[in-house]
């Protein structure tokens, strides 16, 4: 929570002018006290008067506890206006009255957002609120971006006589999606860069034994293994692999959001949490990572590394558009140099996606296809008590079966396929790719 | 038949989604209203009492899912027809009794109003409305108490009509005020 004398944002447009109103229970003890006092005085009941007691003391309390001139126009102020956070931490939400008056409350209410747990759950609060500051907490279920829209506030008078709305602005939650650290290798067999933690089939200066070796001309004398020279009575030098980084490129296909059949999360959020993780797992071995989508979902990320280009892409997704509609136009990957590792994040169903993933092959990317389509989508398990008469589980089981077919002549054009299904889903793949790095390579299109 | 069973099933929904602090206001209005349904039940003998009763039952019904709503004082109308009409034989003490649960109900009803059936009410709000309930309470004990206290006057000390009740409105609204937290200067 910010301190309140440092808020990041105001509700906007200056000061508000403070306008209370009676409440039903001021209404309520001025009109019966005067009613029933009236009637006791016409019938000489003090019964009656013994009864308008409570109401004339409460309509006593609300006419001295009036709103008049002594009190100030109160402000209010969001806390925080902007803020982000990363998947699974909550943030503090606040309303900041700053010139409070004394016995006087805060009512809260937090328009209800989707896909958001509220502490509390609907996010209404009563607070006495000493320091003026109302706040709830808001944890979001995913990445993207949450507006919480204008919260309702009440000043309440603590008899309960008056009460004034104030209108806060309105929140924005930037969520990025949690970047899981992947298991496996880099998966690295051909790296193009010039130096980084990779090792190279090229033997130069590095630290990755190749192989001993007699020694020739313009070879380094800090490179003599004296110990093999002298068993041998002839000049022998240590040769190494050399290091190098290399560039990857992420390829999204955000052409089509496909839900799972329980709507717990989509193709989006899958193809969003594998950007994340493999762009943490490249960075962090100092490769240069660019971030493509084919489709206008996720804005483009030129080629870099650091952990500024690692905040720039999460925040490139947390930015996604989820309501974009479905197949708009393609935009295919201009170019890749030779060797360029490349992921390519799709469920892998429509015909010109493919054609770029073969594409990209050809251009001499090293390409993973990782396949984002949900893993419950089109399976046999959804037929099972599935009460859809348009049969549209039938129709997407249909669909499965014909890209199986696809994804297996995709395998025998040597692109791996893989599933994302966290992070372990890249393990073999990695690791069979980097182990293959001295295999004979078999060329695609010719 | 439709709208009255979407209607029953939003109702159950508030319920459920009702927070601690309006289930005890709430059941606060509830008990405090039965209390004085049944003490007027028990102390006023009048032919149209099961009818008040009854009606009384309901509005309170009312009161409790609608605080902000005028049922509060229909409910207080209710109780204040049925001591019209039976109460003038009844002992002061016994409207002195039924005044403060009235106030109980009053001031439970006015908190309720101030926010939404979900509305959570944090802790720190505890102190400050357990003193200003004490303190309401207070005052209207006070204020019984003067209004007891001059009606026991003789008449011949003090004239009754209009002139003693203005004095004893007055003097509870002044002291009663002064009792409670709060007051704007």
């Amino acid at each position: 929570m910010s301190p309140p004398s440092s808020p990041v944002g105001s509700s906007g447009g200056g000061p508000h002018s403070t306008a209370f109103d009676p409440t039903s229970a001021f209404a309520r003890s001025t009109g019966l006290s005067l009613l029933v006092l009236l009637l006791a005085a016409a019938l000489a009941r003090p019964d009656l008067a013994l009864l308008a007691v409570p109401l004339v003391v409460h309509a006593a309390w609300g006419w001295w506890r009036r709103p008049d001139a002594s009190l100030p126009d109160l402000t209010v102020v969001t806390v925080p206006q902007r803020v982000g956070i990363t998947e699974g931490e909550v943030v503090d939400l606040g309303l900041h009255v700053p010139d409070l008056p004394a016995h006087h409350w805060l009512s809260a209410q937090w328009t209800g957002l989707v896909q958001t747990t509220w502490d509390p759950p609907l996010g209404a609060v009563v607070d006495s609120a000493p320091d003026g500051i109302v706040t709830v907490g808001l944890e979001p279920a995913r990445w993207g971006r949450y507006e919480t829209g204008h919260p309702g506030l009440q000043v309440v008078d603590s008899s309960g006589s008056w009460r004034a709305e104030l209108r806060p602005a309105s929140s924005l939650v930037t969520v990025r999606p949690l970047a899981a650290t992947l298991h496996g290798a880099s998966g690295v067999a051909r790296p193009i860069g010039l130096t980084g933690a990779h090792t190279s089939s090229v033997r130069g200066d590095g630290t990755q034994l190749a192989d001993i070796r007699e020694y020739r001309t313009g070879d380094r004398l800090r490179r003599i293994n004296w110990r093999v020279t002298s068993r041998t009575q002839r000049l022998h030098v240590t040769s190494t692999f050399t290091e190098r980084d290399t560039d990857v490129v992420v390829v999204t296909d955000t052409l089509r959001d496909l839900p799972d059949p329980h709507q717990t999360s989509t193709s989006l959020d899958a193809t969003v949490r594998a950007v994340a993780a493999i762009s943490q797992h490249y960075i962090g071995f100092g490769d240069r990572v660019a971030v493509h989508d084919l489709g206008r979902r996720l804005g483009h990320v030129r080629a870099a590394t650091g952990p500024r280009q690692m905040r720039l892409i999460l925040e490139v997704l947390s930015r996604t558009v989820r309501e974009l509609p479905d197949h708009v136009a393609l935009r295919p990957v201009a170019s890749v140099r030779s060797g360029t590792l490349v992921f390519f994040c799709s469920p892998l169903l429509d015909d010109r996606i493919i054609d770029q993933l073969v594409r990209l092959r050809q251009l001499g990317g090293e390409v993973i296809a990782v396949d984002t389509m949900p893993a419950a989508l089109g399976t046999v398990e959804t037929l099972r008590g599935s009460r859809n008469r348009a049969f549209l589980d039938e129709a997407w089981v249909l669909r499965r079966l014909q890209r199986d077919e696809v994804l297996a002549g995709i395998e025998r054009l040597g692109i791996p396929v893989t599933a994302w299904r966290g992070p372990t889903s890249l393990g073999s793949v990695l690791l069979a790719m980097e182990a293959a790095r001295s295999a004979p390579r078999r060329t695609v299109g010719r | 038949m439709r709208g009255l069973a979407e209607w029953i099933a939003e109702q159950l929904l508030r319920a459920a989604r009702t927070s601690p602090l309006q289930w005890t206001l709430r059941g606060l209005v509830l008990l405090s209203g039965l209390g004085v349904l049944l003490l007027s039940w028990q102390w006023l003998h009048v032919f149209f009492g099961p009818a008040l009763f009854a009606i009384g039952a309901l509005v309170l019904v009312a009161a409790m899912l609608f605080p902000d709503s005028p049922a509060p004082a229909a409910f207080m109308v209710v109780v204040v027809g049925w001591w019209l009409m039976g109460g003038f034989a009844a002992p002061l003490w016994q409207a002195a009794v039924v005044a403060v649960v009235i106030a109980v109900l009053h001031q439970a009803a006015a908190w309720a109003a101030l926010g939404p059936s979900h509305g959570v009410g944090r802790r720190r709000l505890a102190r400050p409305m357990a003193q200003t309930a004490l303190g309401y309470l207070m005052a209207v004990v006070v204020g019984l108490g003067l209004v007891l206290a001059v009606v026991a006057v003789p008449e011949s000390a003090v004239p009754r009509g209009w002139v003693w009740l203005v004095i004893t409105v007055v003097a509870v609204a002044v002291i009663s005020s002064r009792l409670l937290p709060g007051r704007r200067e």
